[in-house]
């Protein structure tokens, strides 16, 4: 296995901000944020409810809706930085190399649209001819390879269809663009029932060893990141405080925040015990201080320096994993 | 459109207001065809009270009431739809880029000059337009304006700002939905946004607001009419008949205001109920009794 040095990576983020102005301050809801994904990685982003992760993903692809802006940072996707591309340029990258899976398939679905329409739409596009044996066909194909039985309903409107059907139709529409390489996922089964969840982890699977797709998988299941993803990012408060391999975060937690987050996991056999919860609650993003975010919060606080510097990432002694704490100067 | 038309056939005063609709836009239509003179024929006939070789009377130069009224239908017909197909199409187009661009400069300007449009009432701002643009003959181009034109131009113009709003509210509830984000995040452009995604989405109350516009505009170019600053005789229109009508109504020639008055109200009645029809059947979140 090559080390990720000698890769040029797919994405490599740099020092990501988003900010969005709200009544008197800012809500620094991304905020030095740095990355990298090698071709065909799974990589998980997790963290609490308005740490930034779906931010992260949208800021990405230039998809944050004015006020909220990306303020700072670079986004190179095979060497091009996306945010200094044109909106033509962008657009081609949008859904036909990149494409963004959100969480309810049902809202995602134009509801005066047909599913074959909105497919069709997507398709032109990104094609400047016509598939060889025309859209619908192209379509029917791609439906039919993430298990959806298209013949006969493509006339058909979003609510005619199942949730976990919608999804894998989404799933399809993200790879009708041409060629994909990086599927951006934003909790794609949280709206799906247990078993239909477990399919759509197979498709996701099995479509990213077919065509060699990268991920980012943004979730609060530790379980999915666990099935599904190489690596892992932990965020908190609009930062990125942990990035390890998957096996290194489960078994040695660096930062104090994941290890007390992976002691709030329910355990089975139960032991009988009350669940651990992390005291206190998540900081405001308008008012952060300027330290580390989760010093109030944490069990292994050294002091002033928590309180007055934010941590740099740091490695930790362990290959593959850095922590943002100052625990490792 | 099924349910759409189940609504309407359901309801008694839709069912008036749709036939009536049909009647106007036939008669509109045929106008010509069933008028039994022609409208602008002089006779000697004068003042003659209905009659079977007059339905509808003469008026003072003897022309046929009749005939006169469908001509004018069409007039007002013409007037109205065209009108409102102006206030409609502009008024949206503005609206729906104002509301994508929610906040933004672009935005402001829009919204601010539909203010200045809507801050004078229709009835004073059709008949100054209407009589600045005729103070000479127009001519862009080719193209020679007639008095009916600049009287269409002129309502439509000031209908637009009711469609801005109505667009505009719409695009803003309609644009934080999910499938718009998505469908950005698929590639598509500012105007696939716009007529793919958010037209199809906000049409219904376009719609409804369209048919109490041409109630309002069919009233409005009458108005202007009367006032004379409208539709130009020897062009007939309801409103310029009633204005003729003015010196003959002491003398008892009570059917040159009855109709032309008559073909005013039922048309803003119809319009009216169409408008609230159309309303209860397209809104979702009417009570379907």
């Amino acid at each position: 296995m090559p080390t990720g040095a000698e890769l040029s990576p797919l994405l490599e983020v740099r020092g990501l901000s988003t900010h969005f102005p709200a009544g008197r301050g800012t809500v620094r809801a991304v905020e030095h944020v740095s990355f990298r994904i090698q071709p065909g990685e799974a990589v998980g982003l997790v963290g609490e409810s308005g740490s930034g992760k779906s931010t992260v993903l949208r800021s990405l692809l230039g998809l944050i809706r004015p006020p909220g802006r990306v303020v700072a940072g670079e986004v190179i996707f095979r060497g091009r930085d996306l945010r200094g591309l044109g909106q033509d340029e962008l657009r081609h990258v949008r859904g036909g190399q990149i494409s963004l899976i959100l969480q309810d398939p049902v809202n995602a679905f134009n509801p005066s649209l047909t599913i074959g329409d909105q497919l069709r739409r997507i398709l032109r596009l990104h094609r400047r001819q016509p598939p060889a044996g025309g859209y619908d066909a192209e379509i029917t194909r791609m439906l039919a390879r993430v298990g959806v039985d298209a013949t006969g309903k493509l006339h058909q409107y979003a609510f005619n269809f199942s949730q976990g059907q919608l999804q894998r139709i989404m799933i399809a529409a993200a790879c009708l663009g041409g060629e994909p390489a990086l599927l951006l996922a934003d909790e794609p089964t949280t709206s799906l029932d247990v078993t239909i969840e477990a399919q759509v982890l197979q498709l996701l699977r099995d479509l990213r060893r077919e065509l060699g797709l990268a991920l980012i998988l943004v979730t609060h299941n530790l379980a999915l990141v666990a099935e599904l993803c190489d690596r892992v990012l932990v965020m908190y408060a609009g930062r990125l405080i942990e990035d390890a391999d998957v096996h290194a975060l489960f078994e040695t937690p660096k930062h104090p925040y994941t290890r007390q987050l992976l002691r709030a996991l329910p355990r089975f056999p139960a032991s009988g015990g009350r669940l651990e919860a992390i005291p206190g609650s998540v900081p405001d993003l308008s008012r952060l201080s300027a330290g580390c975010a989760f010093a109030p919060r944490c069990e292994q606080y050294l002091g002033a320096i928590c309180d007055t510097r934010v941590p740099e990432f740091l490695p930790t002694g362990t290959p593959d994993q850095r922590a943002a704490c100052h625990l490792y100067r | 459109m099924r349910q759409v038309r189940a609504e309407l056939a359901g309801n008694r005063l839709s069912l008036l207001g749709v036939a009536g609709v049909a009647l106007l836009l036939l008669v509109a239509l045929l106008g010509p065809g069933l008028a039994p003179y022609d409208p602008a024929a002089l006779s000697p006939a004068r003042l003659q009270p209905p009659s079977l070789q007059h339905l509808m009377g003469t008026e003072n130069f003897g022309r046929d009431v009749l005939s006169r009224f469908l001509y004018g239908t069409r007039v007002s017909m013409f007037v109205g739809l065209g009108a409102v197909a102006l206030g409609l199409s502009v008024g949206t187009l503005l609206g729906m880029l104002a509301g994508l661009r929610a906040g933004s400069p672009w935005d402001t300007l829009i919204m601010r000059g539909m203010d200045v449009v809507i801050a004078f009432p229709l009835l004073v701002l059709v008949p100054v337009l209407a009589g600045i643009l005729q103070t000479r003959p127009l001519q862009l181009g080719p193209i020679g304006l007639t008095s009916i034109t600049v009287v269409g131009l002129a309502i439509g113009l000031v209908s637009t700002p009711v469609f801005a709003r109505v667009a505009r509210a719409s695009v803003l509830a309609e644009v934080r939905e999910d499938y718009i984000l998505a469908a950005r995040s698929f590639g598509a452009r500012t105007r696939d946004l716009l007529f793919g995604n958010l037209l199809p989405n906000i049409q219904a109350p376009l719609i409804v607001q369209a048919a109490f516009s041409l109630a309002i505009a069919v009233a409005a170019e009458s108005a202007v009419s009367f006032l004379g600053l409208g539709v130009q005789p020897p062009d007939a229109s309801w409103g310029n008949m009633l204005a003729d009508a003015r010196r003959f109504i002491i003398s008892g020639a009570w059917w040159l205001v009855v109709f032309p008055a008559a073909g005013i109200a039922l048309t803003v009645l119809s319009f009216n109920l169409l408008g609230d029809a159309l309303r209860d059947a397209l809104d979702p979140r009417a009570d379907r009794r």
